[in-house]
């Protein structure tokens, strides 16, 4: 055994000798050859998941939600700066609200869409010539608005703006290009609420209601295509944008970013693997780091067809977020995985356990909206089969956070050897063939519009996301949900509302809570109908809610830190025209 | 040669026309009154052709009442008629009617003396004839009297009665031998038809002229002596038909006196008239009389003795004793006695009568008396009637003696000793009365009517009284009335009660029956006033307490204790239910002035004086109103809602969003020099399509409260729903300050739609003052960012 390993120990040392030449001379090859990513911003996503642009419907792709605030204008924006987040002008000027609510919006002329310019896009050259100029115009607000009231409850600006103005319209415009919305008389509306209903994004009215890609728009950065799965946003000439191009740069998974960065190809890395510190972009001279709210957990979703609810909730029992998390961070060890908030706490790992379908860093959790039940009881694990089969599919984001759970899964100390966790393909997690699944719910929000559609309603593929909403309408412009929401296939729980069960009475109210939840513009609803999902999970077992992901970017220090604002659940690319590069 | 022809038609036509020949006999008609005269044209009679018309003028009569007479052979070839205008035929013809006793050959019209002409017209001839005719003017009596004068003379003899008999009567004709029946029958239709006549020559007298009477005229002195014959007959046939009459009387009243004393003035009339009689037939009369009236003394002393009553006595005694003498018979001495006893005995009647009379006339100046009288009134009539006792009628008369037995005589006598009793009971009774009315003048002097009413109706048998003091009746209501009036007037209630509840009892009058509707009435009316003036008296007592009050600040729960809210008097007798029921109206009222006016009065002005100056004592104020409030019991919801805006411990409802009420924050405590603990609370109501709502309440602080907020905590406390809020959680509470206009933000605060959400804050401060605060509640919206 010894002899071995002396044996092994000369072979290993050429070996390393030889492997580091090789990357010396890759390096050096590097710097000569690399391309220069200077007036440009290099953003890395997940090559097979490409960011679906559409500024109205929450995506499960990262990178997909932060382009709405490149790519498209609001009447106002939401911005940052060091104190918090802000409103600017975008589309429109506050004029005023008089006292029977009216509110007064000044369409600012002369905004031109995308389509103002022609963009050719050769390899990685863009020419941009301007061409018949195409003008912001108070149709393409009522189109967009008309959109939003047609989405309903999938999109998120249908509560942002039910809540104030209930036709979805608006009056004019006058002689002074002004506007006129018929706010509701319930209540003062100060300017920050006024600017904060009205920043959806604008389309076009060109646009139809339902394309796969809204390109054009009138924010900072525009579509100009993609080349080798880069894709590539030159600055809007009509813009303020300081930087002259973002490129999403394509990788095979999230494993290399931190890797990339530190080697050049990418200059902005906006989630880190684990959401944790890299030790290899320490360097503050090179990198620096900007932390806001978490808007990633992971959880095991249970399928409610092949688990009933005693063994559910012995599974839920079984699953111990607190030492999944400390394994998956190898809390203790030379491996540890630091971690840091906006707050500035560090390796504060319990901050990130969840427990409800409503992660802890929500507002539901924080503002004691909703309390989970955080103690733990012993599981009962003779209800439970002989292996839980607990499965994920690690082809579409988070590869790397996927792996360890898996693995972590699948050790005994965790799983009590109850638990069998593999990676298996998309196709065996659409069919259904689990006892429970991992999945990673990214772009939550932790404010009020947190997601539960992208929860219980998403269709259970990992290559996209399809929410399986169906609504009744009354004739009257209300709409009621309909069981068929919940269908068994299409849903990661395996819920079916439509067929007869034991549960059958608690999934369908489950189904009208979260409708309710998600389609209300009242704000006590809101929450009560938080608290009344959280308690109908506490009962049914539903999941294990495991853990949040601290979201962590890193920039390379080409950028001047101080004009990139990152603040609690504002969007990261709230503030891209205002990035400057660093003056050396 | 037409105009010829037509004028030769005319002719003829208009010579056909004129058909009536006039007749002028020669010598002419003479009007004189004579015989008939022959008409004749120079000694020829006229001759009339056959269906020829003439006419003859005669002259009117020399005197009125006249006939003209013509006399016709063949009277009925013609047709004639007289009349006393007449144009050849035309115009209206009016005929004299022949009056003619023998139409077939006389014709006879009345004419007179002031017509200028009469036209006898013969309008028809038959046949050619010659006219053959008389005429005479003659005076209607004699042509009258000459026709009838035989006639006359042949009733006269006929209807004459043989005066044998009459003549021979109580010598060779005794009264028992004549047919009385048969005589008077045969002389009466004899009467009868000489009184027909007698009409006749009245008629024919009627109609005689003036001078006739000195005449010679030989109808005239037939005339004078058919009428004196018969004048005669008539007389002689009266007197015998007399003599008969009460022959056939007296015989027909054999054993019937009654029927014999109906006959007693027929006798009388006889013979006060026997003069006029032959002596044979008065002594035959007389002889009848007198067996008759020896009938008469036992048949009347029989009547009276069963004569039953005490009236006047009704006989023929009187006449009879006229009689006697008149017959030239002797009077028996039992008639006279029976005549002494009957006019003894009417006297006695009429006597009584008299002072039956007196007595009446006393009693009626009593009885009919209706002024109260003066002292001396009935010792008048004390007077008279004690005169009138003492010139009763007695029986103890020398004519009534002899028939002292008879029942009629009896009965007078009881009749007066009735009368006696009757007068000396009045008398009684008036002496009475005599010594009550000073005593009742007194009372009356001194207005106490009760006390006359109660001395006459302890005298009851003198109820003469009554209609003379029937007056006090109205003067006892209006003198009790007065007295309740007066009570009223002083507001010494009780006593008008007391007088009100007396007259009410009071059953102390002369005619109670029919004073009673007048009694009930005026009690009602009494009593509606004294109920009017405790009702007008409390709520004016009670107006004015409020009116003193409603500034009062201290001791305020003290002032609904007062009895300024009770009626001033509580009355305990009721005439009626509908008094009761207004005394328990003015309970009501007054409770209503209790709970309603004073309250709602007192915070109105209060509450006003609050918000005008809220540092005026305004603790105080603001105490007082909830003070009031706890009394008020209306409906006004202003009332209600300022009630509780003073009142720290009910919550303010804010019902609407985002508008900021005012209210205020007033201390629990009382320290007017140090520290104090302040409190107000509100109540979310907010109406929201939420099952769920949500809001945040906005307090908007005086800068007093909050000024130290940044340095110390403003509130000492603050609770939603009974749980404490800290800023901490899910809640927030932001600090006062002059950036956001000290106001304070506490939220979000769930509410439950179905019940209250109070929201209590209390604080602490060295002041003892009104706090103005502004609170307002808003959902907060949903944030995408």
């Amino acid at each position: 055994m010894k002899m071995t390993s002396q044996k092994g120990f000369v072979d290993k040392k050429y070996l390393f000798i030889g492997a580091g030449v090789v990357i010396a001379v890759a390096v050096v090859l590097y710097f000569l050859f690399a391309k220069n990513l200077k007036d440009q911003i290099v953003i890395p996503y997940i090559s097979h998941q490409k960011p679906i642009m559409d500024p109205h419907i929450p995506s499960h792709i990262p990178i997909a939600d932060k382009l709405d605030e490149v790519l498209y204008d609001g009447l106002f924006n939401i911005s940052a700066n060091p104190s918090g987040i802000t409103y600017e002008d975008g589309l429109g000027e506050l004029v005023g609200i008089d006292a029977n609510n009216v509110v007064t919006i000044r369409l600012k002329p002369n905004i031109k869409w995308h389509q103002s310019f022609k963009i050719l896009l050769n390899k990685d050259d863009i020419v941009i010539t301007p061409t018949e100029a195409v003008y912001f115009i108070a149709n393409d607000l009522r189109f967009t608005l008309k959109r939003i009231q047609r989405l309903g409850s999938l999109s998120p600006d249908y509560v942002l703006v039910g809540q104030a103005v209930d036709n979805f319209d608006f009056i004019g415009p006058d002689d002074n290009n002004e506007i006129r919305f018929k706010f509701k008389g319930d209540r003062i509306w100060t300017e920050n609420d006024i600017k904060e209903v009205l920043s959806f994004k604008i389309l076009p009215h060109t646009a139809t209601y339902n394309q796969l890609n809204y390109t054009q728009g009138t924010g900072p950065y525009m579509y100009a295509g993609e080349h080798k799965d880069v894709i590539y946003f030159p600055k809007n000439p009509a813009g303020p944008a300081n930087i002259s191009r973002l490129i999403l740069q394509p990788f095979i998974d999230n494993s290399t970013f931190t890797t990339e960065l530190s080697r050049g190809k990418i200059n902005c890395l906006l989630s880190t693997p684990f959401g944790a510190l890299s030790p290899i972009l320490r360097d503050s001279t090179e990198f620096f780091a900007k932390s806001n709210i978490s808007n990633t957990f992971f959880a095991v979703f249970f399928n409610t067809e092949r688990l009933n609810r005693s063994q559910r909730k012995a599974l839920r029992s079984l699953i111990n977020n607190k030492k999944i998390i400390e394994r998956f961070y190898k809390v203790g060890s030379k491996q540890q995985r630091h971690i840091t908030d906006y707050k500035g706490n560090y390796d504060n790992y319990d901050d990130y356990l969840n427990f409800s379908v409503f992660p802890s860093s929500s507002y539901y959790v924080e503002e004691n909206i909703v309390t989970p039940l955080k103690e733990n009881p012993q599981p009962d694990l003779s209800v439970l089969p002989d292996t839980v089969k607990i499965v994920t599919c690690l082809n579409y984001g988070f590869r790397e956070e996927l792996a360890e759970l898996v693995q972590i899964l699948n050790d005994p100390e965790i799983s009590h050897k109850k638990i069998k966790a593999l990676a298996v393909s998309n196709k065996e997690i659409k069919s259904g063939n689990y006892d429970a699944v991992i999945v990673p719910i990214s772009n939550y929000r932790s404010n009020f519009m947190f997601d539960l559609y992208n929860i219980f309603l998403r269709i259970p593929d990992f290559s996209v996301q399809k929410i399986n909403l169906i609504t009744d309408s009354d004739g009257r412009g209300n709409r009621a949900i309909n069981v068929n929401s919940f269908q068994a296939d299409k849903n990661f729980f395996r819920l079916d509302a439509t067929k007869p069960s034991p549960e059958r009475d608690d999934i369908v109210k489950l189904l009208n809570y979260v409708y309710t939840f998600m389609s209300t513009r009242e704000i006590g609803d809101k929450q009560a109908y938080a608290r009344f999902i959280d308690e109908l999970d506490q009962q049914m077992a539903l999941g294990g809610w495991l853990f949040s992901l601290p979201s962590l970017a890193y920039f390379s220090t080409q950028f001047d830190p101080k004009t990139i604002d990152l603040y609690g659940v504002a969007s990261q690319l709230s503030t891209i025209e205002k990035w400057r590069e660093k003056k050396k | 040669m037409n105009k010829l022809i037509s004028a030769i038609l005319i002719t003829i036509l208009l010579s056909g026309c004129a058909a009536y020949k006039e007749l002028k006999p020669k010598p002419e008609i003479n009007p004189v009154e004579n015989g008939f005269i022959q008409i004749k044209k120079e000694d020829k009679y006229f001759k009339l052709k056959k269906d020829k018309k003439y006419y003859m003028v005669f002259p009117p009569a020399m005197q009125s009442n006249f006939y003209l007479v013509l006399d016709l052979e063949n009277k009925d070839l013609i047709k004639s008629y007289l009349t006393e205008t007449f144009d050849q035929g035309k115009g209206r013809i009016i005929e004299i009617p022949d009056q003619s006793p023998e139409p077939d050959h006389l014709s006879v019209f009345p004419i007179s003396d002031d017509v200028p002409q009469y036209f006898w017209v013969i309008d028809l001839v038959k046949q050619d004839v010659v006219l053959k005719m008389e005429y005479r003017y003659v005076s209607r009596w004699r042509f009258a009297f000459e026709r009838k004068y035989d006639s006359f003379k042949q009733t006269l003899t006929e209807n004459s009665v043989d005066r044998s008999p009459y003549e021979s009567l109580g010598t060779t004709v005794l009264p028992e031998d004549l047919d009385l029946e048969k005589e008077i029958s045969q002389i009466k239709e004899k009467n009868n038809r000489l009184a027909g006549m007698r009409s006749e020559l009245g008629k024919i007298e009627e109609i005689f002229p003036v001078n006739i009477r000195n005449t010679t005229d030989e109808a005239y002195q037939n005339y004078v002596q058919l009428k004196s014959d018969l004048e005669d007959e008539l007389a002689f046939q009266k007197k015998y038909l007399q003599v008969l009459d009460l022959l056939k009387k007296e015989r027909q009243s054999r054993g019937d006196m009654e029927q014999f004393f109906t006959a007693i003035p027929d006798f009388s009339a006889f013979f006060n008239a026997k003069d006029q009689f032959p002596t044979n037939v008065v002594m035959s009369i007389r002889d009848v009389l007198k067996i008759r009236l020896n009938e008469v003394a036992p048949y009347y002393e029989n009547k009276f003795s069963q004569k039953n009553d005490a009236n006047r006595i009704e006989s023929f005694i009187p006449q009879l004793e006229e009689l006697y003498p008149a017959a030239g018979l002797p009077i028996g001495e039992d008639f006279k006695r029976l005549g002494a006893f009957v006019r003894a005995y009417n006297k006695t009647v009429d006597e009584i009568q008299a002072a039956k009379k007196r007595l009446q006339d006393i009693t009626d100046k009593v009885n009919k008396r209706r002024q109260m009288p003066a002292n001396t009134f009935f010792s008048e009539i004390v007077t008279q009637l004690s005169k009138l006792q003492y010139t009763m009628p007695k029986v103890e008369r020398p004519a009534l003696k002899p028939y002292k037995s008879y029942r009629c005589v009896q009965l007078l006598s009881s009749e007066i000793g009735r009368l006696k009793a009757k007068i000396n009971a009045l008398l009684k009774k008036y002496r009475r009365a005599d010594t009550l009315i000073p005593k009742i003048n007194m009372l009356k002097d001194q207005n106490n009517i009760r006390g006359i009413l109660s001395l006459l109706k302890k005298n009851k048998e003198l109820d003469f009284l009554y209609p003379m003091y029937q007056s006090l009746d109205q003067k006892s209501l209006k003198t009790q009335a007065q007295k309740v009036r007066q009570a009223l007037k002083t507001g010494n209630w009780a006593a008008a009660e007391q007088a009100l509840k007396t007259l009410y009892n009071d059953r102390n009058f002369i005619n109670y029956g029919s004073i009673k509707p007048q009694k009930d009435k005026l009690v009602g009316v009494l009593q509606d006033s004294l109920i009017l003036n405790i009702v007008k008296q409390s709520k004016y007592q009670a107006e004015k307490f409020i009116s003193e009050n409603l500034n009062t600040l201290e001791n305020v729960e003290e002032l609904y204790r007062n009895p300024a809210f009770l009626p001033v008097y509580e009355p305990t007798f009721f005439a009626g239910n509908q008094a009761k029921q207004r005394i328990k109206s003015l309970y009501a009222e007054l409770e209503q002035l209790k709970t309603l006016t004073f309250p709602q009065k007192a915070i109105k002005l209060l509450y006003g004086q609050l918000i005008s100056n809220p540092d005026d004592r305004g603790v105080l104020k603001a105490r007082a109103i909830v003070a009031h409030g706890k009394h008020y019991k209306g409906n006004d919801s202003t009332i209600k809602n300022r009630v509780a805006e003073c009142d720290p411990n009910i919550p303010k409802l804010l019902t609407r969003p985002k508008e900021y009420r005012r209210i205020f924050a007033l201390p629990v405590s009382t320290n007017p020099d140090g520290e104090n603990e302040y409190l107000f609370k509100v109540n979310l109501k907010i109406p929201s399509p939420a099952q769920y709502p949500v809001y945040d309440v906005y307090i908007r602080l005086p800068k007093e409260i909050a000024q130290q907020a940044g340095a110390k905590q403003w509130y000492k406390n603050i609770n939603f729903n009974g749980e404490t809020i800290k800023n901490e959680g899910r809640y927030t509470i932001t600090a006062p300050g002059p950036e956001n206009n000290y106001e304070c933000q506490v939220g979000p605060l769930q509410i439950v739609k179905t019940s209250n959400n109070i929201m209590e804050v209390r604080f602490n401060k060295s002041a003892f003052k009104v706090y103005q605060i502004s609170v307002m509640a808003q959902k907060p919206i949903i944030k995408k960012h």
